[in-house]
Order: structure tokens, then C-alpha cells, then sequence
């Protein structure tokens, strides 16, 4: 569900501005009503005192309800005068006839459903009491006003902000704007890396992933690219052999080099297809299908249908094939593709082992994972060329053997693509060639037997 | 005339040093760089055929290499690599021609015949020597215009000869420029063709340097 980052980041901003602002209008709110008891219960205190010091002269005097100014903030208060028993003598217009507290000094009274601030003092003699009340909701409305009239013009203020943010916030995502635009007006072969230094922090990781992204695609592409010019240039030399081939049995006068130019069209022929076939193999093996297919299999099970497969062909070369004996051993992977592996491997030494060679197939456990292990009695390969003969069409040193160049390359794709390491050595007693490939043990663990 | 073709393909080796023979040629075939070194060192040729993913030692290596040590011979590269940045390092490598793989066989076979007449300093194909005329490309050799038969070692000794016209040529270096590898030489095999061409082409053509070899006199121009 896309949501819009301008929107959010306004959100969270005036929702946490506002929250300051009521938070700062709520504690000043408190703040003047603590002030505003402090001077008003001062106050009280002086006016008990100047009533009390009047009302022992003159209680009848005394006129407060009728002033002529009134102030919407001027207090109106109701007081009595209590003799020592307790018993009202006097009281204001407002004022209930019975004692509105029997503490001394400041207390809260509940009267008439309202909460008042009552003040009682005893004159100097101890003769009367005066007991001076006011209305407490009149303190909260004097600082509920001073809270409010804070906040009134903060409120005002909000959309203004609201404005500012939405602008800043735009302001502030513009590299992002810059970035997908970058990218948006890409063609599919430009992949250059973003520019990293005019990337802010915080897109930094983002843009750096993409960065990478493009990297692997650009290897994948020119991967892709070198693959088919290679394929392309490799079928070449087997077309130029059947073309040539061909027009020497055209012209050919003598029957025996006619006969042997048209076997060798045909031979020709098994060739292009055969590396036409690798070719294929290679490019179908595609990393994601072939993970989704893998599952725990019987790799002696594997092993003994492939060179099944193989050993008629083998054999008529005069090449001994076997595979040694052991326990069925299970690993991870994609029965299909490991038989292809294996029978590149064997296919390989095959090819490169002289009449009356051997070729030997070994599966055995070792430190935790699974060897499939092909060595041969011919040539071998040196040290320094173990690391070319993984790549796509390179033939080893040993002219004179027509594979396709492809063989090994495929051994490593599905080897990759089995998570296995892949180990070129020499042979038994240092003769030969022997490849080592590094399985996964199937996961379960009821079907690793023997291991 | 004496080729060498350096090519690691069997199939198409093999087809080439056919082919090749068939026009007339004696081919020797190695597969692989280093091979092709070591031959290029002792033996002499009239042209290699130079592929160029070889083993061992790349054909562009064994040019420069080839070239570094001021042998001239005609090197004609035959390739599966087509682009123009493979055909300008080729040849500025030191290559005298280029042919991408596929190719005609008859193409070859004229391009082959192209780099031996230039390097004879000839404009034409066909060579001329007072009346007799050679035509490389037709295999055909006539004597004041008449057609004469030659079997295909006398025309190759005649061509050598010619092409060299003004050089005394050793009789070691016209049994190797007749017979590859794999021939069986015979002992006096060159005098035997030498009285052939005599016979057939009067007995001035060719001329005898006691103890040296034999050598046809240049022609006044």
C-alpha cells in the first residue's frame, strides 16, 4: 500500500507540535493558577483583615454589593462575622446564616454546588471571627484565560506551519525526486552507478543497494553478452570444418578420401550438435528454477543411472568405468543436474584418458559433506592451467581432442548452483586428473544414513 | 610449395590440409603454438595458415614472435573472429591476410596463391619466363603457348624455381618445398623431375650449379 512521505512527515510534525503547544498551554495553565491562588488567598487574607478591622467599629457601614465599577475580574466575596461560640452575628448578602468553616485560616468549603475559598480569622482579641469566601471557579477562569490566550495565536499559527512543512518536507525530498528520475530515464543497458556523493545520508544505503543491483545486472548482461558472441564464434570452427570437409569430397577424385571427407561430415555434424546440446544445457541452467527444485536424493542412486547411461560408450573406447563401493549416501539437490555434472566429469575424463585407462567414480562422507569424486589415468592438468579449464570453450594443452570446451563450465554452474566447491587435483599416485565435488548433506536429518 | 597449417580443430585440419593438397599444395599440419614454433624455426614454408585460439601459444603470439625474429614468411590467419578490432590487431600483428571461419576452400586456395605472388614481386598471377607460362591458379603450364602436362610435383619444382628465378635453390630446399612430413622422399627424387621438366620444357630453362642446386636465370626486364 503506497502512502505518501510528505503527508506522514506533515502529520507527525503538526501532531507533534501540537502536542508541545498543548502540553506548554496545559502547565501554564497550572502555573498561573497555582500564582493566581497564591495573590488571591493574599488577598482574601487582607481584605478578612480590613473587614475585621471595620467591622469592629462599623459592620452596618459597609456596602459591597452595590460598587459602582465592576471589573469583570473584580471579586466578589461573601463573608461572616461569627462571635466565640460559633454563632453568625453578620453576614454579606450571598452568605449562608451558619458558619461556613470551623478552621481556622484558608479551607475549602462546597456551597450551593460550587467550591469556595473560605479565610476565617479571629480579631486581635479573640472576640470575633471573620470568615471571607470567594467563588474558586473564578480562579480557574482567570487561568484557563491566561492559558488560552497563549495557545489561541500558537493555534492561528498552525497552518501557516502546516504550509512551511509541506514545503520543506518537498525541499527536503528532492534528492529522492532526483534519484527515481536518474533512474526512471534510464534505458535498460545504462547502468552506471548512481552518483553516491550527491546522495544525502539517509537514502545513502538505499542508493548504494541500488547501486550494487546494477553492478550484478550489468555482469549478468555482459555475462550474457559474452556467452552468446562465444557460442556464436565457437559454432563457427565446426561449421568451417563441415563446409571445407564437404567441398573435399566435392572435388575429391580418389574414392578413399571421398568416402573418409563425407565421415568426417558426418562426424562433423555429431559435433556441432553435441556442442549445440552443451550449449543449451548451459543456458538452462537458471540459478532460481533450478534452487525450487532441489530436494533430498540418493546420489549413489544418481551416480549408477548416469554411468549406466555412459558405459557402453566408454567401454568401447577400452576405458574400465567403475564406481566404488560404499553406503547410499543423500544429499541436497536437483537429481537431473547432478547427473548432468556427473556425466560431464566422466564424459571429460573419457576423453582425455588414452585406451586401456581407467576412469573411477568415488561417493564418500568426509568432514560433514558429501564428495563425488571422478579421477581418470590420463594426461591430467597442469597447476597452472586447473584455473582456465573452468571457463566457457577453453580447451586444455592436449590437442588433439575435440570436446566442446564446455564440459567443465557446466560442472561448475551446477555445482554453484548446488552450493558445492569444485577441486581439481592431481590423480592417484600423481597421474591423472582427479575432480572433487563438495555436496550438501540433505537437510533432514533421518536421511543423512551412514554419514 | 610448402605450406604450414597451424590449426588445433581436427575436423577441420583435417579438411584443410586435404583441400589444400588437392590444389596442389604439401601441407604440413601441427595443432597447437608451441608445435607450430619449433617447426617455423628449422623449416622454412612458402606460407602458414594461422589460427589463432591455439593451445600452448596463441596464433597471435606465434606472429609476433614470428616477426620478431624477421621471419617474413606470408601468414594468412583463419579465425572464428570477425570483428574489426580482431581483424586490425591481427593484422598489425604482422598477418599478410585474414579469413573468418567459415570459409571456402577456393578462397583460401586464391588468397594462398595472392601472398605467394606478391611476395615474388608479381602483379600478375600467371608467371612468364621467355615462353614458358605458368598459371598457378589454373595449374596449367604452356611452352610457346602450347598446353604441356607436368605431374603435380614437377609443376610445384617449376613454380619454386620460377618464383625464385635469379636464386640458386638447394636440392634439400626443393625436397622440403616437395614433400611434407608424412612423404616418403626418394633419394634422387629432385634430378628425376629436374630431367622431367627438361624434357618437356627444353633443356635451358633450368640450369645446373654443380655441388650448390639448381636455379633459373632472372630475366632481363
Amino acid at each position: 500500500m503506497p502512502f505518501s512521505l510528505r503527508r506522514r512527515l506533515l502529520g507527525l510534525l503538526l501532531g507533534a507540535v501540537g502536542t508541545v503547544w498543548l502540553l506548554l498551554a496545559l502547565s501554564s495553565y497550572f502555573d498561573a493558577h497555582h500564582e493566581i491562588d497564591e495573590v488571591f488567598d493574599a488577598q482574601l487574607a487582607q481584605s478578612a483583615q480590613l473587614l475585621l478591622a471595620q467591622a469592629t467599629h462599623d459592620i452596618d457601614e459597609i456596602d459591597f454589593e452595590h460598587e459602582r465599577f465592576k471589573h469583570k475580574y473584580q471579586r466578589r466575596f461573601i463573608f461572616q462575622i461569627l462571635d466565640q461560640t460559633g454563632h453568625v452575628l453578620f453576614h454579606s448578602a450571598g452568605a449562608p446564616s451558619v458558619a461556613l468553616t470551623s478552621q481556622a485560616g484558608y479551607s475549602d468549603v462546597p456551597l450551593n454546588g460550587e467550591r469556595w475559598r473560605v479565610f476565617a480569622r479571629w480579631d486581635a482579641d479573640n472576640e470575633y471571627q471573620i470568615q471571607v469566601a470567594e467563588r474558586h471557579a473564578m480562579r480557574s477562569e482567570l487561568a484557563r484565560n491566561i492559558a488560552l490566550r497563549m495557545l489561541l495565536p500558537a493555534l492561528a499559527a498552525l497552518p501557516l506551519l502546516a504550509l512551511l512543512i509541506w514545503l520543506g518536507v518537498s525541499k527536503g525530498l528532492s534528492p529522492l525526486a532526483r534519484i527515481a528520475q536518474d533512474v526512471a530515464g534510464r534505458a535498460p543497458q545504462h547502468l552506471t552507478p548512481l552518483d553516491t556523493q550527491r546522495s544525502p545520508h539517509e537514502i545513502l544505503p538505499l542508493v548504494k543497494a541500488l547501486n550494487e543491483l546494477f553492478s550484478r545486472l550489468n555482469m549478468a548482461l555482459e555475462n550474457e553478452r559474452r556467452f552468446t558472441a562465444d557460442a556464436a564464434h565457437e559454432l563457427r570452427t565446426p561449421l568451417a570444418a563441415l563446409r571445407v570437409q564437404a567441398q573435399v569430397a566435392l572435388r575429391s577424385q580418389d574414392d578413399a578420401e571421398r568416402r573418409h571427407a563425407i565421415e568426417q561430415v558426418v562426424a562433423g555434424t555429431d559435433r556441432a550438435t553435441h556442442l549445440v546440446e552443451q550449449l543449451l544445457t548451459l543456458a538452462r541452467l537458471d540459478p532460481d528454477a533450478a534452487r525450487a527444485a532441489h530436494q533430498p536424493l540418493d546420489l549413489r542412486a544418481v551416480a549408477m543411472e548416469t554411468l549406466s547411461l555412459l558405459a557402453p560408450a566408454v567401454v568401447a573406447k577400452h576405458i574400465e568405468l567403475s564406481l566404488t563401493e560404499g553406503p547410499s549416501v543423500t544429499v541436497q539437490g536437483d537429481a537431473g543436474m547432478l547427473g548432468i555434472l556427473l556425466s560431464n566429469l566422466v564424459d571429460n575424463a573419457v576423453r582425455y584418458t588414452p585406451e586401456g585407462g581407467a576412469v573411477t567414480v568415488a561417493i564418500y562422507g568426509q568432514n560433514g559433506r558429501v564428495v563425488l569424486e571422478v579421477s581418470d589415468t590420463g594426461p591430467g592438468i597442469a597447476s597452472t592451467e586447473r584455473e582456465h579449464v573452468l571457463q566457457r570453450f577453453y580447451r586444455g594443452t592436449a590437442a588433439g581432442t575435440s570436446g566442446s570446451g564446455l564440459g567443465l563450465s557446466i560442472v561448475r554452474r551446477v555445482a554453484e548452483l548446488h552450493d558445492a566447491a569444485l577441486y581439481l587435483s592431481d590423480g592417484e599416485g600423481g597421474r591423472g586428473l582427479r575432480v572433487r565435488v563438495l555436496l550438501q548433506q540433505a537437510r533432514k536429518p533421518e536421511n543423512q544414513s551412514q554419514l | 610449395m610448402r605450406i604450414l597449417l597451424v590449426e588445433d580443430d581436427l575436423l577441420l585440419g583435417d579438411g584443410t590440409r586435404v583441400g589444400l593438397a588437392q590444389a596442389g599444395y604439401t601441407v604440413d599440419w601441427v595443432q597447437d603454438g608451441r608445435a607450430a614454433q619449433l617447426v617455423l624455426e628449422t623449416e622454412s614454408y612458402a606460407c602458414v595458415i594461422l589460427d589463432l585460439g591455439l593451445p600452448r601459444m596463441s596464433g597471435l603470439e606465434l606472429l609476433k614472435h614470428l616477426r620478431h625474429l624477421r621471419n617474413d614468411t606470408p601468414v594468412l590467419i583463419l579465425t572464428a573472429r570477425d570483428t574489426v578490432a580482431d581483424r586490425v590487431s591481427g593484422l598489425d600483428s604482422g598477418a599478410d591476410d585474414y579469413l573468418v571461419k567459415p570459409f571456402d576452400l577456393d578462397e583460401l586456395a586464391a588468397r594462398i596463391r595472392a601472398l605467394l605472388r606478391r611476395r615474388g614481386g608479381r602483379t600478375s598471377s600467371v608467371i612468364c619466363h621467355g615462353e614458358v607460362e605458368l598459371d598457378p591458379a589454373a595449374h596449367t603450364v604452356c611452352l610457346a603457348k602450347q598446353p604441356v602436362e607436368l605431374s603435380p610435383r614437377e609443376f610445384s619444382l617449376l613454380q619454386e624455381l620460377l618464383e625464385n628465378a635469379g636464386r640458386v635453390l638447394s636440392r634439400e630446399r626443393l625436397e622440403q618445398s616437395l614433400y611434407g612430413w608424412d612423404d616418403a622422399v626418394e633419394s634422387n627424387a629432385v634430378e628425376v623431375h629436374i630431367h622431367h621438366l627438361r624434357k618437356k620444357l627444353g633443356g635451358e630453362l633450368i640450369r645446373t650449379i654443380r655441388g650448390v642446386g639448381y636455379m633459373v636465370d632472372k630475366e632481363a626486364t
